[in-house]
């Protein structure tokens, strides 16, 4: 057994050795690669792969390539602080991007600004992640702001004015849930309920049901697209048609192609920039993305993509060391990322016009709706 | 590097987990499989405590260990007469309901949005704020948690409860309330359990209830049956390779499309391997 | 809406059914808790995702073919992760912690081989379902229905009236009689194994034309699986179907008063209950 042990800590130690080899530009990437989230973290890393791609084809950064050192977080904080402690201190890598479940990020945000290694959080929306001191910065929309978008877009666009909520009992869902109804109330709506149900769940029937019986006019949904499927047919099944309107967790093309004509008539809320520059940026990226990966690009890809091209042009104006990316980050003003146009907020959060897409004949359309936040 | 230290903490904590289910398990022969329960309860009052009340971190760490005993004590009680696998399923079902409470109760608990902001160790003028040091606080609790468990094991009570384990109506015989040592038994162990949890919410500064599902408790059950029941080296290398097998996987080398799920292909590959091997767990007695 | 519950009751009653009767004879007979029943359930969605929609065949085929491949791949499992143990007449958690390996092992295969984006095995679009009394039921949920009743009449002609059947309950009583009267109990457990895996992955077909496949959807299965057969009382066929019914009517019109998110602790807390009130009867012998 000691031999064994011994053999083992000699082919770490190797291992380690050769990893610190290469003169290239490194940066670090965790996402959940196993457990329940590991689909979006295989998108996220496409879009990863996607941006480092294109800048290592255009000649790379004054000369030397990129390269991504992709860590799985298992979407939760004892597994991301393993990974994040490996690739601040055994990698050295100046600038990580990750975030996109909160309880990895929560841990993780501080020790890379410890370590003064810059912090990019994608899609975790938790609004403690951030703070004030630099190093931390944060590209999904805080949920606050969706929220009240969303409540304001059914109640004053749609006029709808008996509304509910169906909610994963996840940080996000709660908050969400919580601001949606205070505000639709504040508008003059009236509010017929809420449910929540835990993650994963795939029966939704009861409690649809439950709904049909108040007849709420529009339901504000926390589910991820797998989720969001299962709902959306079950209300068919059930001859139960309120209006939907999701988060931008429904920005995934797999939600249409589960839920098909279900998915009829759905809004949901995303980031938004100045609509024109958007559209081509978007096109764009699509277009390269189904090239490289024969697969159309969800919501996980686009924030990762942003954050890496964030970073790449961190490091390009900056220098290479995560103090200098850290001052180039915090001047980004009006950057036309995937996800729309993105400027930075002195404590590293986004500033965020917020708008609302809609499913129409089994694609995405634009409802031209765009709301600053308030 | 801190890598090293994260391990060192992380697997200190874990051993503290398996030594206290060892205990259970092993000793009295308990079959409680749901000892994430405690650990969770523990690392939710220190929380609690930390961040709402400002308590100081030893009274912390008392309370929150008590806390936990007393749930001990809650499962022990009602769960006296069950034997074998019904205990197991009983423990099991608390463990899973008190992951619901964990991730519904949100006056308390805050929910799925968890307790964030614990912070730092600091007493005697002491702060455990760098890695090695709170590697080091770790450690000495893992020596105290040896050191009382060999007490309890090799005392009056510890014969008590093997001779539990081995056949409970002799032990009535000799005029034993059995009783008393089971749920004695089942405080000790989760107040010990208790104080890995505290450890733990102190580590990582955020926990949610993510941290404490079902999973969790499988995983120290795993680590005392692979280190060898009644053995606390076995419940020490038991907890030290189930911690740091998998993140040594990371330094492999796998190209990064299929590392992920091919470490954990590994770790259950290995699993089964090793139980396979080694039935009575690696530093069991042989008693197959 | 009351009729809805009950349809909705019924349906997921029938869906546990299938699931606990393949629990709850494994454990009748191999003596341990298969925590890799999970996984014969996804194996199965899997396999019948490969032979419709990758190979295009019928569904009826696809299904058949799928319980098949499922169930002589965990016979495979059980050569290879649990026939040892056995041989060595290895404690049951030593089969429990092999079958969390093997869990691990398959699931993350599964991730490896097919990603983990959820998988579909429809072909047509959502249709409204039928009206029945003021309720709605679906093709997929009569046929939910149908096929469980099926199989739950096969299965209890099976044991109550062929000779693998009585063998099978022989050996589930008393393994060291059956095989001094010369039944090949190495055989039976191979039967038993793959019988019960096969019903597990039909459950897992069914529920995925629903539902869609995925590499964890193993996990609430296993759960569900537990709760039911230890309701009925674990080993005992007919109380399978029992607490199986128990447990789907218990939770949907548990979430009729409460929110959703508390289902997983309805259901354990009614395990927990029933493992209280009834330690000694529920048809198995008290085994440590």
């Amino acid at each position: 057994m000691k031999k064994y042990l011994v053999g083992l800590s000699i082919m770490l130690f190797i291992c380690m050795a050769a990893g610190q080899a290469t003169a290239q530009i490194k940066i670090g990437v965790t996402m959940p690669l196993t457990g329940y989230a590991a689909s979006y973290g295989e998108d996220a890393k496409r879009g990863v792969e996607l941006a480092i791609d294109q800048v290592n084809k255009a000649g790379g950064i004054r000369g030397k390539k990129l390269e991504a050192i992709f860590e799985d977080d298992g979407g939760a904080g004892k597994v991301g602080v393993a990974a994040i402690q490996k690739l601040v201190t055994v990698d050295k890598v100046q600038v990580i991007v990750d975030g996109m479940m909160s309880s990895v990020a929560l841990p993780a945000a501080p020790i890379c600004r410890e370590n003064k290694v810059v912090f990019i959080g994608t899609l975790t929306s938790h609004p403690e992640v951030t703070s004030p001191g630099g190093y931390i910065y944060r590209i999904a929309a805080s949920d606050v702001i969706n929220a009240n978008v969303e409540a304001k877009f059914a109640y004053n666009v749609l006029k709808k004015r008996r509304g509910a909520a169906l909610t994963a009992t996840t940080d996000y869902g709660v908050r969400l849930k919580k601001i949606v109804q205070e505000r639709f109330e504040k508008l003059g709506g009236s509010w017929v309920g809420s449910d929540e149900f835990p993650q994963g769940a795939t029966d939704y029937r009861t409690q649809l049901a439950k709904f049909k019986e108040k007849n709420p006019e529009v339901v504000f949904v926390v589910a991820t697209h797998k989720e969001a499927a299962q709902m959306l047919r079950q209300m068919v099944e059930l001859k139960f048609r309120p209006v939907v309107i999701g988060t931008s967790m429904f920005d995934d093309p797999l939600l249409i192609e589960l839920a098909g004509d279900a998915a009829e008539g759905v809004y949901f809320s995303v980031g938004a920039g100045s609509v024109s520059g958007l559209e081509k940026k978007q096109k764009d990226f699509e277009t390269a993305f189904k090239a490289k990966f024969g697969k159309e690009p969800a919501i996980s890809a686009k924030h990762f993509y942003d954050a890496t091209s964030l970073a790449i042009e961190a490091i390009k104006a900056g220098g290479e060391s995560g103090p200098e990316i850290d001052k180039a980050m915090s001047k980004t003003k009006d950057y036309m990322g995937v996800t729309g146009s993105i400027t930075f907020n002195p404590i590293g959060d986004r500033i965020f016009p917020t708008t609302l897409k809609k499913i129409e004949k089994g694609k995405f359309a634009q409802t031209g709706y765009v709301d600053m936040g308030d | 590097m801190n890598v090293l230290f994260h391990l060192l903490i992380m697997s200190g904590i874990y051993i503290i987990l398996a030594l206290s289910l060892n205990l259970l398990l092993g000793y009295a022969g308990l079959f409680s499989v749901g000892h994430g329960a405690f650990y969770g309860i523990g690392a939710y009052t220190a929380a609690i405590l930390a961040t709402k009340l400002g308590f100081p971190f030893w009274g912390e760490i008392l309370a929150a260990a008590c806390v936990a005993g007393f749930f001990g004590f809650l499962i022990g009680f009602p769960t006296l007469r069950l034997r074998g696998d019904y205990l197991a399923l009983a423990t099991f079902g608390f463990a899973v309901i008190l992951y619901s409470v964990f991730n519904n109760w949100d006056a308390l608990t805050r929910g799925p949005l968890g307790i964030r902001g614990i912070p730092r160790v600091a007493f005697l003028g002491l702060e455990f704020k760098d890695l090695w040091s709170y590697a080091i606080l770790v450690g000495i609790f893992v020596f105290i948690t040896i050191f009382c468990i060999r007490r309890f094991t090799r005392s009056a009570f510890g014969k008590v409860l093997e001779a539990i384990r081995e056949d409970d109506i002799a032990a009535l015989a000799i005029g034993k309330n059995i009783a008393r040592f089971k749920v004695l038994a089942f405080i000790i162990s989760a107040f010990f359990a208790g104080v890995a949890g505290v450890l733990y919410a102190h580590y990582v500064t955020f926990i949610d209830p993510a941290s404490f599902v079902i999973q969790e408790s499988f995983l120290i059950f795993s680590m005392v049956i692979f280190g060898g029941m009644g053995s606390i080296g076995g419940s020490v290398l038991g907890a030290a390779i189930l911690v740091i097998l998998p993140e040594a996987l990371r330094y492999l080398g796998l190209p990064s499309a299929i590392a992920a799920n091919m470490r954990q292909m590994i770790f259950g590959g290995l699993i089964v391997f090793i139980i396979n091997w080694r039935p009575e767990g690696l530093l069991g007695k042989s008693k197959l | 809406m009351f009729v809805q519950l009950i349809i909705n009751s019924v349906i997921a009653g029938s869906i546990y059914t299938l699931l606990a009767l393949g629990f709850t004879i494994i454990y009748g007979t191999l003596n341990f808790f298969n925590m890799a029943h999970g996984i014969a359930y996804a194996l199965g969605a899997y396999f019948s995702y490969v032979f419709r929609i990758k190979l295009g065949l019928a569904l009826p085929l696809a299904f058949s073919l799928s319980a098949l491949v499922t169930a002589l791949t965990m016979v495979g499992v059980d050569r290879i992760a649990y026939h040892h143990l056995r041989t060595r007449r290895a404690p049951s958690w030593a089969l429990v912690v092999s079958s969390i390996g093997v869990a691990i092992f398959i699931e993350s295969f599964l991730s490896l081989f097919f990603g983990s984006d959820t998988r579909s095995l429809r072909l047509g679009e959502a249709t409204p379902g039928y009206s029945f009394f003021g309720a709605i039921i679906t093709p997929v949920q009569i046929w939910i229905l149908v096929v469980s009743g099926i199989l739950m009449i096969l299965l209890t002609i099976y044991l109550k009236m062929t000779l693998m059947g009585k063998a099978l309950r022989a050996t589930s009583n008393d393994p060291e009689m059956s095989s001094i009267v010369g039944i090949h109990t190495e055989s039976i457990y191979r039967s038993t194994f793959a019988l019960g895996s096969a019903l597990a992955a039909i459950a897992g077909s069914l529920v995925a034309l629903e539902t869609d496949v995925y590499p964890t959807m193993g996990h609430a299965a296993l759960l569900q699986s537990i709760v039911a057969s230890i309701i009925g009382g674990v080993g005992n066929v007919p109380g399978a179907v029992f607490g199986s019914f128990f447990l789907g009517f218990a939770e949907n019109f548990g979430i009729w008063k409460m929110s959703a998110s508390w289902k997983d602790g309805i259901a354990l807390i009614l395990l927990i209950l029933f493992i209280l009130i009834r330690p000694a009867i529920s048809g198995m012998e008290q085994k440590k």
